[in-house]
């Protein structure tokens, strides 16, 4: 626990349509270093989007509900936090970014007028103006906008898919949180765009000491980005570990598959490995392997119970009962 | 900014100038006064006589070019009817419209508004649903009906306030609910929906992100972007509104505009219908650029176009 | 090369769009110059691979391609004949478009087996139950969709699936060519790697060539032979695919290919060369339109816009710093 900034254990965030209940995040437990960038990857519908609006309470708008289940940070625990206790945090001590910065800014105010919202919603006493205007101004040219003193007066729709995300890190940064969450940070922006962003928040992360969460879809973001990565699939994490060991010793047959199935800069292959059928939608409770109906190596086994983790070395494991097995090579 | 408003303002007498002629040519190509001015069973030619004493036999293009020049010397003639000034006969009835609808509109926007939060807020609970109950009811039973019904229970039933008649407070409550209710309910339902929609944007989340408080987030960020398009449809309420006191004037007998323009079109009283109607458009195109106005200054994208 | 058959060729591609004016601005009229004259050739059996940011022209030009828009300058022709009135019918069965957006692209008060026959609707008239049946069926069979399942409406199949449904929409009339515009961009991972192998059967299989859009440098490379890269209305440049990665000649195909992410950590990638972003093609920059972004550029790249020349092996660039060879 000690250098732990965040620890979610047991974490169960469910949906609950008229009929069903999915199980959007499924008995989540990780933590987290200071410092640290932690991966969250998967596909649409994983349940990697949930897991990180559940730790800072941005789960009630639709039929959605925290379980089950443990987030601790700074000594309280977030899954039961008050909404008092969620204000004086969001912004403050974790702050996020989402993935289409044009929507994530409100039309009708100026930039400046925005990243001002943050600070004065956590600041005591008097707002000094021309103070506060020249923070504003560095903190915009510290997330690399040309001439902040123009375009601390522009509208969000006035600036650029790029400029716009820039604007929401400063939001985000404003106070020096000691996490940011970055949802999909640069899937709608350019690739040569997205370079930029992505270097500017790795950047910012050492200034600032702070730790991030990376939630994308794009392996190549990630492995580029984090120390540690989860692999998500159907509301679990299937597979935890370094960077290193995830894209260069992947044991769930979903994270072999996933790297095998992106077409590869470096060498041709005729033909992509893909991975047979759909993502699927489950129902709880789940008593199977997830992955099972897509899985090459399933077995009677698989669809008995949900398997359980299997460590691989230190700070690897994966929820297959083949993870530390040899079949997996065949 | 101003060479907005000027533009506006001109784009809108245009508008005005459009809605006159064209009534000045319907009212005119549907009949003609001398039907009751006459005795019945008076001879043709006494028709004759008493149209070419009125110069409604002339050619319809002389007749409104005379008018038009008249108007500009703002000279709007007299009433066949009441024999005066027009613009003397309505000063009066003026005032009583505007005492009733100005209320009103401001009553149905405060309360439209208000129930259109309130739902919104409380969305998917019994609230949420009488309230739209409500507010079908007001937007699919006719006015008409409605005062009717508030007269059965509020005066004939329960004798709490006169069914007409002006001059007190008590006067007014029942045209003024049966005028607001339709506007209101439509301004209510149209918060509630454009404020559900936004609260499903995503700077919602993003103002929620920064720790603003939920009543900060819902009235700094939600209602400011959601009035936006509840702005716009007050400029049509107007209109409907106006439309509205037509009837409501003549269910609770309120001597205002409404039931005397209803009157003079009937017996084509052509110079007073003429000037009702000018008033008429001259108030909806008002509105509309007061409207107009107020939305540029809610949506920066719009102020920008205005400059 | 003359033994390659040239299906189509586009010659001078324009295409502006007036740029609507506010009520009350005035001013001169401007235009946004999504394609801003571009030459193109593709070779029968090849993926001709066009790669661009956004905003660069790329959807336009597909759309040009297909006449779903009118081109404000220059000809498509198809088999050497210029594409017009009296063959666009004809034009229309041989070529055939695959969309991005299988969710809008997909009428969805329709069931899934009219959607597919539609083309033939039009392209075949009169065409009995049994022989629509006997078209249809071989086709989704082999993009992978059982045939017993097309009574069902676009709503409930997955993303994949309608892609794939999108696919053989655009077969049943045997076409020669499919001009596929991001089709895989809206498709997850796993699925992706499902449609592109279908793309490349169905090509093996049935000697299709393809012009094959994306804003995806590793799917781009995956299909491609011969590669486009756009810029703002534009070619920048254009060779055969090993050609191209092996000896990358504009300063903007090498940014882009060094900004892509790559999926291993023992190697370094996505490097931020270039600052800023496109600029708007409703004031494209004087000059390389690349300038204000290059790190190379010179005085003589702000006026002076340089023409696409070839280099040896068809390798096509524009760009003035690459221009000691003849041009």
């Amino acid at each position: 626990m000690d250098d732990n900034i965040i620890e979610v254990r047991g974490l169960k965030t469910y949906y609950y349509t008229a009929t069903k209940v999915i199980p959007a995040a499924d008995d989540i437990n990780f933590s987290m270093k200071r410092g640290e960038v932690l991966g969250i990857v998967g596909e649409s519908g994983c349940g990697k989007t949930t897991v990180a609006r559940s730790l800072v309470g941005l789960i009630n708008r639709q039929n959605t509900r925290i379980e089950a289940g443990e987030i601790l940070f700074e000594g309280i625990d977030l899954a039961k936090a008050t909404p008092k206790q969620l204000e004086h945090i969001r912004g403050n001590k974790i702050s996020m970014i989402f993935q289409d910065p044009f929507v994530s800014l409100s039309p009708v105010y100026t930039v400046g007028n925005q990243i001002a919202e943050v600070m004065r919603a956590h600041s005591t006493g008097k707002v000094d103006k021309k103070k506060e205007r020249e923070t504003i101004i560095e903190l915009m040219r510290k997330v690399g906008i040309p001439s902040p003193e123009l375009r601390i007066k522009d509208y969000a729709y006035q600036l650029s898919g790029g400029m716009q995300q820039r604007i929401m890190i400063a939001i985000a940064l404003a106070c020096r949180p000691d996490i940011l969450i970055a949802d999909e940070p640069t899937t709608a922006l350019d690739v040569t765009v997205q370079a930029q962003v992505l270097e500017l928040i790795r950047n910012l992360k050492d200034e600032f000491s702070m730790s991030v969460i990376l939630i994308s879809h794009n392996l190549g973001i990630v492995a580029n980005m984090c120390d540690r990565i989860l692999v998500m699939y159907g509301g679990v994490v299937v597979e935890e570990g370094s960077c290193y060991d995830i894209f260069k010793n992947p044991r769930h047959p979903y994270t072999r598959g996933l790297l095998m199935a992106i077409p590869s800069l470096k060498e041709d292959r005729e033909e992509l490995f893909s991975i047979p059928g759909t993502v699927p939608t489950f129902t709880a409770p789940v008593s199977t392997c997830r992955f099972a109906d897509r899985c090459p190596h399933a077995c009677d086994r698989c669809r008995e119970k949900e398997p359980d983790f299997v460590d691989i070395g230190p700070g690897h494991r994966a929820r297959c009962i083949f993870a530390d097995k040899e079949v997996l090579n065949a | 900014m101003l060479s907005f408003i000027i533009k506006r303002v001109l784009k809108g007498l245009l508008c005005v100038w459009f809605i006159w002629t064209l009534v000045f040519v319907l009212v005119r190509v549907t009949g003609d006064p001398t039907g009751w001015m006459l005795p019945d069973g008076a001879s043709t030619a006494a028709v004759k006589e008493l149209r070419e004493e009125m110069h409604l036999d002339e050619p319809i293009i002389k007749q409104y070019v005379d008018s038009f020049l008249d108007l500009l010397h703002g000279d709007m003639g007299k009433s066949y009817y009441y024999k005066q000034d027009v613009k003397k006969i309505y000063s009066e009835r003026l005032r009583n419209t505007f005492s009733l609808a100005v209320p009103s509109f401001l009553l149905a926007v405060a309360m439209g508004i208000g129930f259109g939060i309130i739902a919104a807020l409380k969305h998917n609970t019994f609230v949420d649903r009488a309230l739209m109950t409500i507010t079908i009811v007001g937007h699919t039973i006719p006015s008409f009906c409605f005062g009717i019904i508030l007269i059965m229970i509020f005066s004939v039933t329960l004798h709490w306030l006169p069914t007409f008649g002006t001059g007190s407070f008590r006067h007014m409550i029942m045209p003024m609910l049966t005028l607001a209710w339709g506007p209101m309910s439509s301004i209510a339902r149209l918060t509630r929906g454009s404020l559900l929609d936004v609260m499903t944007k995503e700077y919602i989340d993003g103002a929620r992100m920064k720790g603003l408080s939920e009543r900060k987030v819902m009235v700094k960020h939600a209602l400011r972007n959601s009035l936006i398009s509840v702005v716009t449809v007050m400029g049509v309420q107007v209109g409907h509104m106006i439309s509205g006191a037509v009837v409501v004037e003549t269910v609770f007998s309120w001597p205002g505009m409404g039931q005397m323009l209803v009157n003079s079109a009937k017996q084509r009283d052509f110079p007073t219908v003429q000037y009702g109607i000018l008033l008429v458009a001259f108030s909806v195109t008002f509105v509309n650029i007061l409207v107009d106005i107020s939305y540029g200054f809610l949506n920066p994208k719009i102020r920008e176009s205005f400059k | 090369m003359p033994e390659k058959e040239i299906l189509i060729e586009a010659k001078n591609i324009k295409k502006h769009f007036p740029v609507k004016r506010g009520m009350f601005e005035r001013g001169e009229k401007k235009t946004v110059k999504a394609i801003d004259g571009v030459d193109l050739v593709l070779y029968k059996g090849e993926t001709l691979g066009v790669i661009g940011e956004s905003g660069c022209g790329k959807s336009t030009l597909a759309r040009v391609i297909m006449h779903l828009i009118p081109a404000t300058e220059g000809e498509v022709f198809f088999k050497g004949k210029p594409v017009d009135k009296t063959n666009i019918m004809d034009f229309r069965r041989k070529v055939q478009m695959v969309f991005q957006d299988p969710y809008s692209s997909l009428d969805p008060r329709m069931s899934v087996k009219r959607i597919i026959e539609e083309p033939l609707r039009v392209h075949m008239k009169g065409l009995s139950k049994e022989e629509k049946d006997k078209i249809v069926r071989p086709v989704v069979e082999k993009v992978g969709i059982e045939f017993d399942v097309l009574d069902k409406y676009p709503h409930e199949f997955s993303g994949g699936q309608r892609q794939r449904i999108g696919i053989a929409r655009a077969l049943v009339t045997t076409p020669e060519v499919l001009i596929c515009d991001e089709p895989v961009s809206a498709l997850d991972m796993s699925i992706q790697a499902q449609v592109l192998n279908i793309f490349r059967e169905l090509q093996k299989e049935l000697g299709l060539s393809y012009l094959f859009i994306s804003h995806d440098m590793s799917v781009i490379k995956h299909v491609s032979d011969r590669i486009a890269v756009m810029y703002l209305g534009k070619i920048v440049e254009l060779a055969d695919k090993q050609e191209l990665f092996d000896n990358t000649l504009h300063p903007y195909t090498k940014a882009l290919m060094n900004s892509i992410p790559i999926p291993d950590p023992t190697v370094p990638s996505m490097k931020a060369e270039l600052t800023g972003e496109p600029p708007s093609p409703i004031n494209p920059p004087s000059g390389c339109s690349f300038h204000e972004r290059c790190p190379f550029a010179t005085e003589r790249c702000k006026t002076e816009t340089p023409v696409l020349c070839d280099r040896g092996n068809g390798h096509l660039v524009a760009c003035h710093l690459k221009e000691e060879t003849k041009c």
